[in-house]
């Protein structure tokens, strides 16, 4: 093992590649990038010997596993290749003179004569001298098991330790989210009054790329056939599957006060919630027939609807209206005039599972 | 490599002193290391390739110890002193990763809390009319159209910034953590040691990927860049395999499993580790001992350990387990307690208080006293 390296080996443009080639056959999560570190470690003179090469390269590629069995597998390859590249060195030449050949009849001689005698044929022999192969019946007590014990290690388990590490998570239960919050320094410190009063604390969710989901669902008595359809989407955001998302009730049109969705008694103030919607990251989506469920005009309906959408649109993203009624049923009603305003973003049921937000909740299996 | 930079062996006389140890500059303990002619490789073709050193091992079996071996050499190769005259120790950062940790709390947290509270003071500052509130009729945040004002002429340069200066700079809010330090040190390559990262979410290790890749990181709350230093640092990573790590991660590391030693190298972890009184020398002559008829402590914690590495659920006992073993035997001799009072015990071992220090659990005592019995039955 500590003979040298062959030179000409370690002077290849890719010195060993046949040797990282025949590893990644057999594990093929090793990447380039391990290669080309035993290369470094070539150049920088830190393999000479067959020791140095098996020992560098198991550091490089050799990573953690369950009961060292890629070290072992690693072991395997290295000998393999070792004994592979030995046997494919030419034999040295040797220059056959007269004196080797003398030498070698003489030593063949020599070996002929220390050779024992070929045993004779049974028929030669005398029959005393004959022998039999046949079975022997031991004693019972020298049939008996020598070691009655059983020997359990870790390694004779079906399954291994590291699958064991490996798929302990998928044992974790899942647990409800809570909401995240962190304060948004920025805006709570251009907040601060020069009396150094802090007027408010602004909190920004976790995660600048995540977004609010705040639904508003007209619970009137119109829309008690449509609500059933979407029932597993209140839930899933009941259950904070869907998170982070608020759900409220309304029925009409939403003006001064908002509902629980849990707690349809408790009364949140609209002028309230407004300013603790961030505007760059709450989707609004409205679930409400918008007065299509009564097929006739509703000017009342329509103007407070109109001035609920103004008032909200500076404080969320898009407002995006969910109308469970089949969209020939909102002519003359004030959902086409609501769907004029909203600029197509009054959706069916069909064309809002088609949207990207509806995509995506379909994957969820919650729409 | 440089000559300076590389790892060896060292002799006995240039080891930290035996028992006691070398404290630096953060009172940190070094104590004597022996490492494998193996692990003294991977050490230095880690620093040649500059790719962290995963190394795996027993808990107890001398893994973070590597790290601190490392420093006190390169300390002693390159001796140098700071500016107060006292010996500088060669720049060492120790992260000690939590089940809670994340990954950019090692290079940074930004102290947010604190630079609100500064921006109420500045406010409550002005309404007093205090000196520290900044200029008059300033608010925390500048009016539009408006830059920082700089009132203060550069003669002032070096006097501590006043509050509403201090506010309106968000990096003096930022510390950094033992990686940020690390990636910030340009005179020499620091020694980074991230202890027990397996305890870290399964993500963490791939959370780390770019900065233990191209040494370079970013501070989002100020969009300030710490670029790779000249000479990277040098990362030790330990890990006690009770997580899988994620691949990208490892495909980054050099990975080397530390083993636990044999006799003859614990015996001289042993006799480096513990300083026995001249009172305590039998005792501790009886427990070095490897070859005897009554069994020594290294026969019978190696029968010990031995057992619990067959049994699939139990933890074997590791090296500084063994150490506290022999403290305990020592300090039973230190107490005044009779030299074969203290053998009776090592051969009753099963029954005495001090098998606490090797097996922690009952499972493991009470398997422990069962393979004695079977062994004293054998033996008859």
């Amino acid at each position: 093992m500590e003979s040298e390296l062959p030179l000409e080996k370690l002077c290849e443009p890719l010195p060993f590649w046949d040797l990282f080639d025949c590893w990644h056959s057999h594990n093929p999560n090793s990447t380039l990038e391990e290669y080309v570190c035993l290369q470094r470690s070539i150049w920088l003179g830190a393999v000479k010997t067959w020791s140095d090469l098996k020992e560098v390269s198991a550091l490089l590629w050799v990573k953690p596993s369950d009961g060292d069995r890629q070290q072992q597998l690693f072991d395997r390859t290295f000998t393999e290749y070792q004994k592979r590249l030995l046997a494919a060195a030419p034999p040295p030449v040797v220059e056959i003179t007269e004196n080797i050949k003398k030498q070698r009849q003489d030593e063949l001689k020599t070996i002929i004569g220390q050779m024992p005698p070929l045993p004779l044929r049974k028929s030669a022999l005398p029959e005393g001298d004959r022998q039999e192969a046949g079975a022997v019946k031991l004693p019972a007590q020298q049939r008996q098991l020598v070691n009655h014990r059983w020997k359990f290690v870790l390694e004779d388990l079906p399954i291994s330790a590291m699958q064991v590490k490996e798929t302990w998570q998928l044992w974790r239960q899942l647990q409800p989210l809570r909401e995240q919050e962190f304060i948004d320094v920025e805006r709570t410190v251009a907040s601060v009054s020069p009396g150094g009063y802090i007027e408010e604390i602004i909190w920004q969710r976790d995660g600048v790329h995540k977004v609010n989901l705040l639904v508003l669902v007209d619970t009137g008595d119109n829309m008690l056939t449509y609500l059933p359809a979407l029932e597993k989407l209140f839930e899933a955001i009941k259950r904070n599957r869907i998170t982070p998302a608020q759900i409220y009730r309304f029925t009409g049109y939403p003006w001064r006060f908002l509902y629980g969705w849990q707690q349809p008694q408790k009364s949140v103030v609209v002028d309230f919630l407004l300013p603790q919607l961030h505007p760059d990251r709450t989707i609004l989506l409205v679930v409400s027939d918008c007065g299509a469920a009564l097929g006739r005009e509703d000017p009342e309906r329509e103007q407070g609807t109109l001035r609920f959408l103004q008032r909200w649109q500076g404080s969320v993203m898009p407002i995006i209206w969910l109308n469970p009624v089949s969209a020939e049923r909102w002519v003359g009603t004030p959902a086409a005039a609501i769907q004029q305003q909203l600029r197509g973003w009054m959706l069916t049921l069909e064309q809002f599972n088609k949207s990207d937000i509806g995509r995506l909740l379909t994957a969820g299996g919650w729409v | 490599m440089s000559n300076n930079l590389k790892f060896t062996k060292l002799d006995e006389g240039q080891q930290p002193p035996a028992g006691g140890t070398k404290k630096d500059n953060q009172n940190r303990q070094y104590y004597p290391y022996f490492p494998s002619d193996s692990l003294v490789k991977a050490v230095n073709l880690a620093i040649s390739l500059e790719r962290p050193l995963l190394l795996e091992g027993d808990p107890g079996c001398g893994k973070t110890e590597l790290a601190k071996a490392l420093v006190y050499q390169l300390t002693m190769n390159n001796p140098a002193v700071n500016d107060k005259g006292e010996e500088a120790w060669w720049p060492f950062f120790i992260w000690n990763v939590k089940s809670y940790s994340r990954a950019r709390d090692g290079l940074y947290t930004f102290d947010a809390v604190g630079r609100l509270r500064d921006a109420q003071m500045v406010g409550i500052s002005q309404s007093l009319g205090l000196a520290d509130a900044g200029p008059i009729n300033a608010t925390t945040t500048p009016a539009e159209g408006q830059s920082v004002a700089t009132t203060e002429s550069t003669e002032n340069i070096d006097r501590e910034p006043t509050l509403w200066e201090k506010v309106q700079d968000p990096s003096r809010y930022i510390k950094y953590g033992p990686l940020g330090n690390a990636l910030k040190e340009t005179k020499q390559r620091a020694v980074l040691l991230i202890d027990e990262i397996d305890k870290a979410d399964g993500e963490f290790g791939n959370d780390l990927l770019l900065e233990l890749d191209q040494f370079y990181f970013e501070i989002s709350e100020t969009g300030e860049r710490i670029d790779r230093p000249p000479s990277p640092p040098i990362v030790i990573i330990t890990s006690n395999c009770e997580k899988p790590l994620p691949k990208a991660f490892l495909r980054r590391c050099l990975y080397y499993k530390i083993p636990f030693p044999d006799k003859v190298q614990l015996c001289t972890i042993m006799k480096s580790r513990l300083q026995a009184k001249e009172e305590q020398r039998e005792i501790f002559d009886l427990a070095i001992a490897t070859f005897q008829e009554e069994q020594g402590a290294i026969e019978r914690f190696e029968k010990v350990r031995d057992a619990m590495v067959k049994s699939p659920m139990s933890r074997p006992p590791s090296t500084s387990e063994f150490i506290d073993f022999l403290r305990a035997l020592l300090d039973a001799a230190g107490r005044g307690e009779d030299v074969q009072d203290i053998a009776d015990n090592l051969e009753k071992l099963e029954n005495s208080i001090i098998l606490g220090t090797i097996l922690k659990t009952e499972e493991d005592q009470t398997l422990y006293r069962k393979l004695r019995q079977k062994e004293k039955q054998e033996k008859k």
